[in-house]
């Protein structure tokens, strides 16, 4: 099973286009993405992620997409799983073509995040991918992340500047990404200065709200279409309860760890084997619990990782080198299928500037909700 | 009895809640936990450990819990007014004094009118200090509001009240006199509202009170600057108070008839006593009254983004030419 062809639109934070424009283009391009040529009629099934249709508008757009890539013959669906929404795209589309139900998969994800007219409204649509409890509560995601942040800072000693350094290192890396919404250097110091929005969490620990739209071709049969084909070696999905307060450790994403070990085990590798991550650092703290949930960090030790720069673009796992969430952007439904889409270019050596050099190995970490979904897939040529 | 494990000031407002609180995990002795709302009004003084009760609170959008902690201290108010050496400013000062403000007494100078506002309010029990502003230089609002904060700790009130007159047909008026008018009286307002907003937002709530007048309202002959100045202060007050009634922070405007000041009893006596026999109660308003109405704005939690007169009844006499 393999990835044969990519293609994305430049995030950016508020888009001219529309999402019907933007599904048109990624799909376009994806079939021109692939070398040995790809056939309307080659594609059998078409899964297109949205978080949702008040971000775009637009609902019931599987067979949109498969009129738009001309898969007369296609079967599809929209999926939803919060902003793991495009990592659960991909694993059921390689789901269905393991169980052979299906051969080639075109998988759509966008979002226009830009549709609501503000912050505030954008977030309270976020907002419900939350617990009821959290809801009515009044909770941002901003806001049960600062939970988490908080917590971790009394639990381990860790400092707002820890946290900020996560934003230095994605920006930096976003800045060598020409799909990136934010290119823009910030230093600790921009990160510290810039207004809380829920402390302890600052404008500049979030990712932004972000349009976009990316599409991957996955095939049963790679070889057909390209000679360097990226195959998922492993993928799992996993879930933990919904509400922050109702699990024992919130400075854990215990979803994120029971879906990477899962696919590593299925991948029959480690996570130090792993050249390249990419992964969801909505906000700066989730990077940092991550690396503990990875296993790239013992519990309490991510933030080392970090203010060691372990995880640089030029470190020894680089985290990120796409910019990630907090530079590339966040249009959610997008995100995931975005993250395998970079490895893809990662794993051919096509990445460009952010090219991670003899990466042959990759993993992408995405997760909705405060990971009460996690989506963990394992890639390789 | 719930103990917070874990909270977060969550600054910027969402929809539908449109207002600032704290959120936070609770615990209890049974290891039952459960997310809570807690009061704006905590910013600050949150932290990990703290005890307390919990409520349910109903809402039009849902019915949630609500955390207060036990044992956290009510700081003293401070309430910052400008133009208070003297006149409408000064009986505001006093008032809020009374009221158990601390207040900031802040005039271009500290002169004998000043320093009796201060004795007055000490010798009515109450506390202030005195804070020189010119509210027309943004560097002299930024630099004594941040000399407010340091010493007070906070800033809970702002009553612009600081204004100049400089009366003339327009047709006579100079360029000098027009700008001097609008850069105190409306200028002015605008750079204290600016410069308060920060610390009111970060403490959870405010008020502003802009002191308008019935002249911006209705108009008045030779003073098209000082009437432009305070029709400008509606439009502020009506647009400021949409921008930060989510923060917690009310924004009213004040619009008194005559008031017994000197700048009232500077205009030539010919001319106030015409004006007096339009008015339907016919006398001046002492500033007292009009310091009782800004004590009330200011603790009425349901008033906001309006324009209340205090005029004996001026808007309804006639003809107003």
């Amino acid at each position: 099973m393999g990835i044969v062809g990519a293609y994305s639109t430049k995030y950016e934070l508020r888009s001219e286009k529309e999402a019907w424009d933007m599904l048109r283009e990624v799909v376009e391009g994806v079939m021109k993405s692939v070398e040995k040529g790809v056939d309307g009629s080659d594609i059998d099934l078409v899964i297109v992620a949205n978080f949702s249709d008040r971000f775009g508008g637009l609902i019931h757009t599987a067979p949109l997409v498969a009129s738009l890539a001309k898969a007369r013959r296609a079967k599809g669906l929209r999926v939803e799983n919060a902003c793991a929404s495009g990592g659960t795209a991909i694993l059921l589309a390689w789901t269905l073509l393991k169980s052979g139900l299906a051969r080639n998969a075109l998988v759509v994800g966008f979002e226009k995040m830009s549709y609501q007219p503000t912050a505030s409204e954008a977030n309270e649509v976020l907002s419900l991918a939350a617990h009821p409890d959290e809801i009515v509560t009044g909770a941002s995601f901003t806001s049960l992340y600062a939970l988490i942040a908080k917590a971790y800072m009394d639990a381990y000693g860790a400092r707002e500047e820890d946290l900020a350094l996560v934003a230095v290192k994605n920006h930096e890396n976003g800045l060598r990404n020409p799909l990136a919404a934010i290119r823009r250097k910030v230093t600790v110091e921009d990160v510290m200065k810039s207004p809380y929005i829920s402390w302890p969490l600052k404008l500049l620990d979030c990712s932004p709200l972000t349009d976009g739209a990316v599409a991957v071709i996955l095939s049963s049969e790679p070889r057909k279409f390209t000679d360097t084909p990226v195959y998922i070696r492993g993928m799992a999905l996993s879930h933990d309860l919904p509400g922050l307060f109702e699990r024992p450790d919130i400075t854990s994403l215990i979803a994120v760890r029971n879906a990477a070990e899962e696919a590593l085990r299925i991948a029959g590798v480690e996570v130090k084997d792993v050249d390249v991550f990419e992964v969801h650092d909505a906000f700066t703290i989730a990077e940092i619990v991550i690396y503990e949930m990875l296993g790239l960090a013992r519990k309490g030790e991510g933030v080392k990782l970090i203010r060691e720069g372990v995880t640089l673009f030029t470190g020894e796992k680089p985290v990120n080198p796409s910019g990630g969430l907090k530079s590339k952007g966040h249009p959610v439904g997008a995100t995931g299928i975005g993250m395998v889409a970079e490895l893809f270019w990662q794993l051919r050596g096509e990445a460009g500037e952010h090219q991670v050099k003899g990466a042959e190995l990759g993993l992408m970490e995405n997760h909705g909700g405060t990971g009460s979904t996690a989506v963990v897939a394992v890639l390789s040529r | 009895m719930w103990r917070l494990i874990t909270y977060t000031e969550q600054y910027t407002p969402i929809t539908p809640y449109k207002s600032t609180y704290a959120i936070g995990i609770v615990e209890d002795e049974n290891g039952n936990r459960l997310v809570v709302r807690i009061d704006s009004k905590y910013f600050g003084r949150l932290r990990t450990g703290m005890v307390g009760s919990v409520y349910e609170e109903w809402s039009i959008f849902g019915s949630f819990k609500k955390f207060v902690p036990e044992g956290v201290e009510e700081p003293a108010k401070v309430a910052l007014v400008t133009g208070s050496a003297r006149g409408i400013g000064a009986a505001i000062a006093l008032e809020l004094a009374k009221a158990g403000y601390t207040v900031v007494v802040s005039d271009l100078t500290y002169d004998e009118s000043a320093e009796k506002t201060l004795q007055e309010i000490k010798a009515a029990g109450g506390s202030a200090i005195f804070v020189a502003i010119d509210v027309s230089s943004r560097e002299s609002v930024e630099r004594a509001v941040k000399e407010v904060a340091e010493k007070l700790g906070r800033i809970d009130v702002l009553v612009n009240s600081a204004e100049i007159t400089r009366d003339a047909y327009l047709q006579r008026m100079s360029a000098e006199d027009w700008d001097a008018v609008i850069k105190v009286n409306l200028t002015g307002a605008s750079n204290c509202a600016k410069a308060v907003a920060p610390y009111m937002i970060r403490q959870g709530g405010g008020v502003i009170v802009n002191i308008s007048s019935i002249v911006g309202m209705v108009g008045n002959v030779g003073q098209t600057n000082y009437a432009a100045s305070k029709a400008g202060l509606i439009g502020l007050t009506y647009s400021l108070a949409k921008e930060l009634a989510p923060y917690g922070i009310r924004v009213v405007a004040i619009a008194p008839g005559f008031v017994r000041t000197r700048m009232t009893l500077a205009v030539p006596k010919s001319i106030l006593r015409d004006y007096l026999r339009r008015i339907p109660i016919a006398r001046l308003i002492e500033p007292t009254e009009v310091a009782k109405l800004v004590k009330h704005v200011v603790e009425n939690e349901a008033i906001n983004g309006v324009v209340i007169p205090i005029d004996l009844g001026l808007t309804i006499s006639s003809p107003k030419a």
